[in-house]
């Protein structure tokens, strides 16, 4: 009696006990399969991502940021933010979106419509941004990738 | 037997207990994300979910429930209820509802405007949001200090609060000017006879320079391969001079993307003629357009001197994908290109001029208008050949 009462506290103690959330994400893995689901996703340059669209990565910890080169507006960016850059990086991503709907509003107004209902959500401290028609599927793979 | 029985009874409610309020635990069970999340009012929550396992295999039974009213400010929960044999666990999610959000205001019109001197200023309009209040128009503050009798740059500013105390402003330049050119009608703007220094004008001649230039420039440029040849033409659908400057385009013969400096180090072109592109025409604040200019021809001056270079005004536009209004500031670009022309003795082509019709639009006999997001603003064939033959009577060797 008493080892099955041991047996049993010893399983709770390795499965239930510790931490009651996670909020490491594994960003690397997470692009590389959304990439591979959503083909002709392209990595943004950081340059030009600070000259046209207003975004300094610098103030990032780090960042996985691809847009696709059809003109379909696909998108998306995973980033680490320190807790101090948060604001100043969310204002950016705002600049960035009023760019890329200016860039999709002459030929593309589907772009348009999709990059207005985007994904913006945060986990932990990564920001994540989905520009897509499915955008739930999308953050589906990315949470996937959160241990 | 009593003994056995009480033993027996022990047991079984020893085995209820661990049922109930241990086994869950034996079920991997974390939250995904923070335990306490904040979004701003009429925002879609996007849950980050859990994950539940199994000696290493994922768990399926767990419910989720939340009463989550994203309309209402508040602190509402998201519920994540695994069950094992008879008994459950639950962790739970705390979503603050909040309104950190500043109201938008956006401006009808152009964020600057010019007026000449006694000239009375018509407000545009403009409208503002919030993502509580809703229409909070009615609730801007405009604070207007021009003096219409005193040449100078003005700001009116734009502002309003929402109900929760979030504050936005927004601003418009105003110019009072003693040329009032920048103030003329869309019918009466033309650069003709202005910057007359910089400006070619088509010779009687056609002269043979043509072979060795290259234009550059967005979709007007782009479809100009059924009249020229492809290698003679750089760009992509809305380029424009920023990211001529900072960013990268295609060679139309062999769809290959550089940047501008490896383009020119791998084609080393004669002549080069560039338009600014319609969405500097649009989108770019003035500041920012002279700026992107004047990096371009620095850039040209101090590492390209063998090119010679040559600006392209940009186009006009007609009634069809882009409003009608917009003119007026496609216009001041152009007024602000031949003026940079003009100060770095950059020379301008003017063609703009030449396809507007008697009210200063686009003339429909060089413009297309086959489709409603083609309608207005790229030539039709006739006005790209037009275009063609425009360059070819200019003296592209003339000495500014």
């Amino acid at each position: 009696m008493k080892k099955v009462l041991i047996l049993f506290v010893l399983l709770f103690l390795v499965t239930g006990c510790g931490k009651e959330s996670v909020t490491n994400l594994d960003l690397k893995k997470a692009s590389e399969e959304v990439a591979s689901i959503y083909t002709n996703m392209e990595d943004m340059d950081k340059d030009e991502l600070k000259a046209i669209y207003g975004l300094d990565v610098s103030l990032l910890d780090e960042y996985e940021i691809k847009s696709s080169s059809l003109s379909n507006g696909y998108f998306y960016a995973i980033l680490k933010v320190d807790d101090k850059n948060t604001k100043e990086v969310k204002k950016q991503m705002d600049n960035l979106f009023k760019v890329l709907e200016n860039q999709s509003d002459l030929y593309s107004p589907e772009a348009v419509k999709l990059i207005k209902n985007r994904l913006e959500t945060s986990i932990g401290n990564y920001l994540i941004y989905i520009v897509s028609e499915d955008n739930d599927a999308m953050y589906d793979v990315i949470k996937g990738y959160v241990e | 037997m009593k003994k056995k029985l009480i033993i027996g009874i022990s047991i079984f409610i020893l085995f209820l207990i661990i049922c109930i309020f241990v086994t869950p635990f034996i079920i991997n069970f974390k939250l995904v994300g923070d335990d306490e999340v904040t979004i701003n009012a009429n925002h879609k929550y996007y849950d980050s979910g859990y994950k539940a396992t199994l000696f290493g295999k994922e768990y399926k039974n767990v419910k989720v429930t939340d009463n989550i009213d994203n309309l209402k400010l508040g602190d509402y929960e998201v519920k994540y209820t695994v069950r094992f044999l008879f008994g459950f666990r639950t962790l739970k999610r705390t979503i603050h509802v909040v309104d950190e959000e500043s109201p938008t205001i956006s401006l009808d019109g152009s964020e600057t405007i010019f007026i000449g001197k006694s000239q009375s200023y018509e407000e545009p309009g403009f409208k503002a949001e919030d993502n509580l209040d809703g229409d909070i128009t009615d609730k801007v503050e405009v604070e207007n200090k021009i003096d219409v009798n005193t040449v100078g740059e003005y700001v009116i500013t734009y502002k309003v609060k929402d109900s929760s105390g979030n504050e936005t402003s927004v601003t418009r330049n105003v110019q009072v000017q003693n040329n009032d050119f920048l103030n003329s009608s869309i019918a009466e703007f033309n650069l003709t006879g202005f910057y007359s220094k910089v400006t070619l004008v088509p010779q009687e001649q056609e002269y043979d320079y043509f072979k060795d230039v290259v234009i550059l420039g967005d979709s007007n440029i782009r479809r100009l391969s059924n009249v020229i040849s492809k290698n003679q033409i750089w760009g992509h659908d809305n380029l424009y001079i920023k990211e001529i400057n900072h960013s990268t385009f295609e060679f139309q013969d062999n769809n290959q993307t550089v940047t501008f400096e490896q383009a020119m180090n791998a084609r080393k072109p004669k002549y080069l003629i560039i338009t600014p592109g319609i969405q500097a025409g649009l989108y770019m604040p003035i500041n920012t357009y002279k700026e992107e200019l004047q990096l371009f021809i620095n850039n040209m001056r101090n590492k390209y001197p063998d090119t010679k270079f040559y600006f392209l005004s940009i186009l006009p536009i007609n009634t069809g994908t882009i409003p009608r209004w917009e003119q007026k500031d496609i216009n001041i670009r152009n007024y602000y290109l031949a003026e940079i022309c003009n100060q770095n003795n950059v020379p301008f082509i003017n063609f703009a001029d030449v396809v507007k019709d008697s009210e200063g639009y686009a003339a429909e006999e060089y413009f297309n208008c086959s489709a409603e997001l083609d309608c207005g603003f790229h030539l039709n064939q006739v006005g790209r050949e037009k275009l063609i033959d425009y360059i070819k009577h200019l003296d592209l060797e003339k000495e500014i």
